[in-house]
């Protein structure tokens, strides 16, 4: 898939997904400048593994910083693409407050998962990929650690409420 | 892999933890399905957490500890709480299921408002006093004749009269039904060691008959088969300091069957007797029952008198020799007592008339000691256990008795 490929599909995707929480101009907007950073910044990047998870922590950031303008002013206004900072997870006190907040709660979380849980998500954490979770929990069939690990995600993000983020809640 | 499977590839993409093949494998399935897409942006924020880590160390840590038991969240405060709603719960269910299995006591009697007492009825000198009358006339049951207004107690439980079942027969060749004797009250031994001659008397017993006055007072007395069975099978059980609750029972249940309603006749008494008693005044005002022997100078006494027929008693009362005073005469019923106001001090020469006939008894002149002494044909028996003394004559149809306080 070329590059031009994947940027298209990930403008419909930025903007429709833009569009279920903001107005629709505003999620255009937002794709816009989401393709803009990747095209002046990122042009290097070819390949989806490497473009959409950077187009998706550019649209998470730039949703958190519409959120926080539309608060703190009363209305929404357009970001200049020069505001767009690179993310940056200690860039200012207020991601500080929410990334704190939100890891306090995952601790607790996690603290009420059942015991297979508990080890799959410690496997996760440290770094074990599927395919070596398997081998060390001795499940027979790939497919069934993913079926632990998507129960596992469900009951976790039930324990938070539905959503890993306390502010959108 | 197909979509569903490829959606289980989310938790890997927050950890960082995907192979190069699942994470193609997502993103290009995430570009063509905007669910995934919507998926994969949320779980962006948990992506962008793990990635530090410090993060991910503090979510280690908190993995490595174990996780607590349901049992160990009662600690403190928690577990005297727990224990106490257990304590309460249990308490609860013991105290209905012994509610639920204790037997409901059986009301046999109540206590009744005093009624209002009935004009006396008329002397019934015809009355035959040694006979009996039949509980059931031939073909048809005949109410038994009144003759008490009903006492202040009460049988609630009252056994129906005894009334043999007899075969109809022809009205013309009826015959007169066999008399049926009436149910006597035995009246329980005294205790032997309290009772004892008074003097004056002709002793505590009739000479070959080993009956004392105690028994020829409670003799005759007609009372419903029920309380007839009651109260001897208890007489005969029960003794000494059980002998006032045997003389209530008594009292009772010859006045049930004195009220005739199903009881046996009611019927003059065989043997005409009269039951008194000392009452001092106590430390807290009220007058109750002593031992004639116990009393002390300066004591207010009463008397209460219970007579086994109805009839008129008289008491006269005086302090220095031929100074009597009338103190009360009044109409009696059987077995009700009478108590009198309280004596005047040095009042301790008494005597008791009680006759069925008014006209019979003293009024206002009182025998000589002589006279008094030369008339006693009285048997006297004084029941200690019962603090009484029961004066019967067998051979008149009135009791004249003279009562000598000793205060010491």
């Amino acid at each position: 898939m070329h590059r031009e490929e994947v940027l298209a599909k990930l403008r419909e995707r930025i903007v429709l997904f833009a569009a279920s929480h903001l107005s629709r101009d505003v999620a255009e907007d937002l794709a816009q400048e989401v393709l803009m950073l990747l095209h002046e910044k990122y042009a290097h990047l070819e390949r989806p593994e490497d473009l959409l998870p950077l187009s998706l922590q550019i649209v998470r950031f730039k949703i958190m910083s519409l959120r926080r303008k539309a608060a703190r002013r009363g209305e929404y206004t357009q970001v200049s693409i020069t505001d767009i900072p690179l993310p940056d997870l200690d860039s200012n006190p207020a991601d500080y407050v929410e990334r704190k907040e939100m890891l306090e709660q995952l601790t607790r979380a996690i603290g009420q998962l059942g015991e297979r849980c508990r080890r799959l998500v410690r496997l996760k954490l440290q770094g074990k990929s599927f395919p070596e979770i398997q081998e060390i929990m001795g499940a027979a069939n790939i497919n069934t650690v993913y079926t632990w690990d998507h129960r596992c995600r469900k009951h976790l993000l039930e324990l938070m409420g539905g959503d890993w983020e306390p502010g959108k809640r | 892999m197909n979509r569903e499977d490829i959606r289980k590839l989310l938790g890997g993409y927050a950890t960082g933890t995907l192979t190069p093949e699942e994470q193609q494998a997502l993103f290009e399935a995430a570009l063509g399905d905007q669910e995934l897409f919507d998926a994969l942006v949320r779980e962006q924020a948990l992506h962008d957490l793990l990635r530090d880590p410090a993060a991910k160390a503090q979510l280690l840590t908190a993995l490595d500890e174990r996780p607590p038991r349901w049992y160990e969240a009662f600690q403190g405060w928690r577990a005297a709480a727990a224990i106490g709603m257990a304590a309460l719960v249990v308490a609860a269910v013991v105290i209905v299921r012994q509610n639920r299995l204790a037997p409901r006591p059986l009301e046999v009697a109540m206590v009744k408002a005093p009624e209002p007492p009935a004009a006396p009825p008329a002397p019934t000198p015809a009355a035959p006093a040694a006979t009996a009358v039949p509980a059931a006339v031939a073909g048809k049951p005949k109410a038994a004749p009144r003759q008490f207004t009903p006492p202040r107690t009460d049988l609630r439980r009252e056994a129906p009269a005894p009334q043999p079942e007899l075969p109809p027969a022809p009205k013309a060749e009826m015959a007169p039904p066999p008399p049926v004797p009436p149910l006597e009250i035995a009246a329980p031994p005294a205790p032997l060691a309290a009772a004892r001659g008074m003097a004056g008397g002709i002793g505590g017993t009739i000479p070959g008959t080993g009956q004392n006055a105690r028994g020829l007072f409670y003799g005759n007395l007609p009372v419903s088969r029920f309380a007839a069975t009651d109260a001897t099978g208890q007489a005969g059980q029960q003794q000494g300091a059980q002998g006032q609750q045997q003389e209530s029972l008594r009292m009772r249940a010859a006045a049930a069957g004195g009220r005739g309603g199903g009881g046996g006749a009611a019927m003059p008494a065989r043997n005409l007797g009269v039951r008194y008693t000392v009452l001092r005044k106590s430390e807290t005002g009220d007058y109750v029952e002593i031992d004639p022997d116990n009393l002390k100078a300066g004591d207010s006494v009463e008397l209460r008198f219970t007579t086994n027929d109805s009839g008129t008693l008289s008491l006269m009362a005086r302090t220095a020799p031929s100074a009597w005073r009338l103190v009360a005469t009044r109409r009696m019923e059987r077995l009700v007592p009478f108590t009198t106001e309280p004596l005047r001090p040095g009042e301790k020469d008494l005597q008791v008339s009680f006759s069925r006939q008014p006209e019979a008894v003293l009024q206002n002149a009182a025998l000589s000691d002589a006279a008094l002494s030369k008339d006693s044909s009285n048997l006297t028996e004084q029941a200690a256990a019962e603090r009484a003394t029961y004066v019967v004559n067998p051979a008149a149809p009135e009791v004249r008795f003279a009562i000598t306080l000793s205060f010491k």
